[in-house]
């Protein structure tokens, strides 16, 4: 067996690090693979966009469950006057209502009141009092479609393209192509709330096929976000600074005796890398020093939003560092009864359910738009309300709604977007999309994402087995028309 | 009678009865194939026109001009196929616009190949790609 092929089999079965202890050492960056390091002396090094970005950041925020954005944006008066009837057959045509539940009776709350915010005119219901005071700030995208009609294929779908796992996240892409902005830090981050990690998991924001170095890094929630990555009680700074160093002069006799070696470069690297990110993690995540006001702006002292708002506020910190896609999964407001730990899925009980998971994200989403904006970073960061799907016209159980691919609103906010456009049109009942020539799938949310960061999707490409993939994989469209 | 094991009685069935029924059940099945296979699309057909999409993608990011201009052949003439289904199957002119739409892009994608112009190439791709997306919403079973 050569050195290389050696080398290559205990990296390729995870050994390589030496141990599974000091994997904590470089959060994010996973066991790197043979091939990327042979390929890459720093797989992070900063890489120029295709051309010149309009925004340096991204904050995903994925309404975990699918809210129904009937309830929330898009305003049907119709529906709410043909409450409790069938729904028309007109309105079905051309989809397949083969959800759960069936087709039932055209549901509306009536606790549900409606009012238009801004210049721009942008409805909001009452759920979200705060976010519409943030009205012409944003970009909606009223025509979205996905494909399926289960939460994990669809949330699947939405983070990387594709309804079957093995591709990238959209975060893994934007970190290859561009690198990290910030040595000390995982350049794409993802922060959830909750006492348990995201639906489905970590296939949300894998590196897929791409090398391990660019999958997200999950930070938790509470004073220590990256698992094993404080240093052991009984290890002091100083053993571990010797064994690092010990560490490092051994590797750096091999490189000596191997100067070709990228790989054993690479993981020179990777263990100064940790290194720093063991102090710059935990302080970005500090919000000791956040005012009593800034906390207040982020919804910090209602229990219900405390927990989603520090995420948000983390967020922030992050975007300040130079972290280029933060991917934020709402969970639950901390201290609710086990029934109501469900995120926005509504299939029952929906008036109980948007209450809570409204108050939980409506004043720290706008409370972040507020301070990207007063900070001078709202014009350097995109910041997407994107969920798996939306929620139908008609009733399920009586007063939820079920689960509607086929037409409902994500938005942007942020840099080089038309703040205040709408862009498309469910139908009258909120069924489908009006017009689909205007249809906004996730491919042409990812394009359109892309685009603002610089990159030209079509041209974001990586060979996987002799294969040229890229994140939009056969599909995506710039929606030119979002764009300033 | 217990502690014994139960053997139900077999009906003897004499041999040319039994290749009667074989024959029968044989020629059923064959005549259901055929049904099937004029009531609804092959498969496989689908199946290598979305592979060779991907391929095609794959082959105008690459630059490969053979290759490249090979998919956009294939799948001209795979789009022929569902054209020619569609308009027999009748009642389909949604289908019948779309895989004619799609042979015709495909046509156009393999000259850009062979022309060198693959950023015109990867854009006409994509709206292949969205075309059969189109499609399925409105036929594909399963969409």
């Amino acid at each position: 067996m050569s050195f290389n092929s050696r080398r290559d089999f205990i990296l390729k079965s995870g050994l390589g690090l030496g141990s599974a202890a000091l994997s904590g050492f470089i959060p994010g960056m996973g066991f790197i693979s043979a091939a990327t390091a042979a390929e890459l002396i720093d797989p992070l090094a900063p890489k120029q966009p295709h051309f010149p970005a309009k925004i340096k950041s991204v904050i995903w925020l994925h309404q975990n469950g699918a809210p129904s954005t009937l309830d929330l944006y898009d305003y049907k008066p119709e529906l709410v006057k043909q409450a409790g009837k069938d729904t028309p057959a007109s309105f079905l045509k051309g989809i397949k209502t083969s959800t759960q539940g069936g087709v039932g009776k055209l549901y509306a709350s009536n606790k549900r009141t409606w009012k238009q915010y801004g210049e721009s005119g942008a409805w909001f219901s009452n759920l979200l009092p705060n976010l519409a005071q943030q009205a012409d700030k944003i970009a909606f995208i009223k025509s979205s479609v996905t494909v399926g009609a289960t939460h994990d294929i669809s949330i699947l779908k939405l983070n990387t393209g594709d309804v079957n796992p093995g591709r990238p996240s959209l975060g893994a892409w934007i970190t290859y192509a561009l690198g990290s902005a910030n040595p000390d830090l995982p350049p794409y981050v993802v922060l959830y709330n909750g006492d348990q990690e995201p639906r489905a998991g970590a296939v949300n924001w894998s590196s897929g096929f791409l090398p391990a170095v660019y999958q997200g890094t999950p930070f938790r929630p509470g004073d220590s976000p990256i698992l094993y990555l404080e240093r052991p009680e009984l290890r002091s700074a100083q053993q571990q600074r010797a064994s690092l160093d010990l560490l490092k002069k051994l590797n750096n006799l091999g490189a000596a005796n191997y100067p070709n070696d990228t790989e054993l470069r690479a993981r020179l690297q990777s263990y100064e890398l940790a290194d720093r990110m063991q102090t710059a993690a935990p302080e970005a995540v500090d919000l000791s020093k956040e005012t009593a006001a800034t906390k207040e702006l982020y919804g910090l002292n209602d229990q219900t939003s405390a927990s989603y708002g520090t995420s948000l506020l983390r967020a922030r910190r992050l975007v300040e560092r130079g972290v280029r896609f933060i991917q934020v999964v709402s969970g639950w407001p901390d201290g609710v009864a086990d029934t109501e730990r469900r995120s926005w899925d509504a299939h029952s009980g929906l008036d109980d359910n948007h209450e809570l998971m409204s108050r939980m994200v409506d004043k720290p989403i706008a409370g972040l738009l507020a301070d990207l904006k007063d900070r001078g970073l709202l014009d350097t960061t995109l910041v997407v309300w994107a969920s798996e799907f939306g929620r139908t016209s008609w009733g399920e159980s009586g007063n939820g709604r079920d689960h509607n691919p086929w037409g409902y609103t994500q938005w942007i906010a942020g840099g080089g977007i038309k703040a205040g456009y709408t862009h498309g049109a469910t139908d009258e009942l909120g069924v489908q999309i009006a017009d689909k020539d205007l249809a906004v799938d996730t491919y042409d949310l990812h394009a359109t994402v892309l685009q603002l960061m610089g990159l030209d999707h079509l041209k974001t490409t990586f060979l996987n087995n002799g294969r040229s993939e890229r994140p939009t994989v056969v599909y995506g469209k710039v929606v030119k028309e979002l764009l300033a | 009678m217990p502690g014994l094991p139960f053997y139900p009685k077999t009906k003897f069935i004499p041999a040319a009865i039994m290749t009667k029924k074989i024959l029968f059940l044989l020629l059923a099945a064959v005549t259901g194939i055929a049904i099937s296979a004029q009531s609804s699309l092959d498969d496989d057909l689908m199946q290598n026109i979305e592979d060779s999409t991907k391929s095609l993608t794959s082959n105008i990011a690459l630059k490969d001009i053979k290759a490249g201009a090979m998919d956009a052949k294939e799948l001209a003439e795979m789009f022929a196929k569902v054209e020619t289904f569609y308009q027999q199957k009748g009642d389909a002119g949604d289908a019948v616009d779309l895989s004619r739409k799609s042979k015709e892009l495909s046509v156009e994608v393999g000259k850009e190949i062979t022309g060198r112009n693959f950023d015109h190439a990867n854009e006409i791709a994509t709206s292949l790609s969205k075309t059969c997306k189109t499609c399925h919403s409105i036929y594909k079973k399963d969409a």
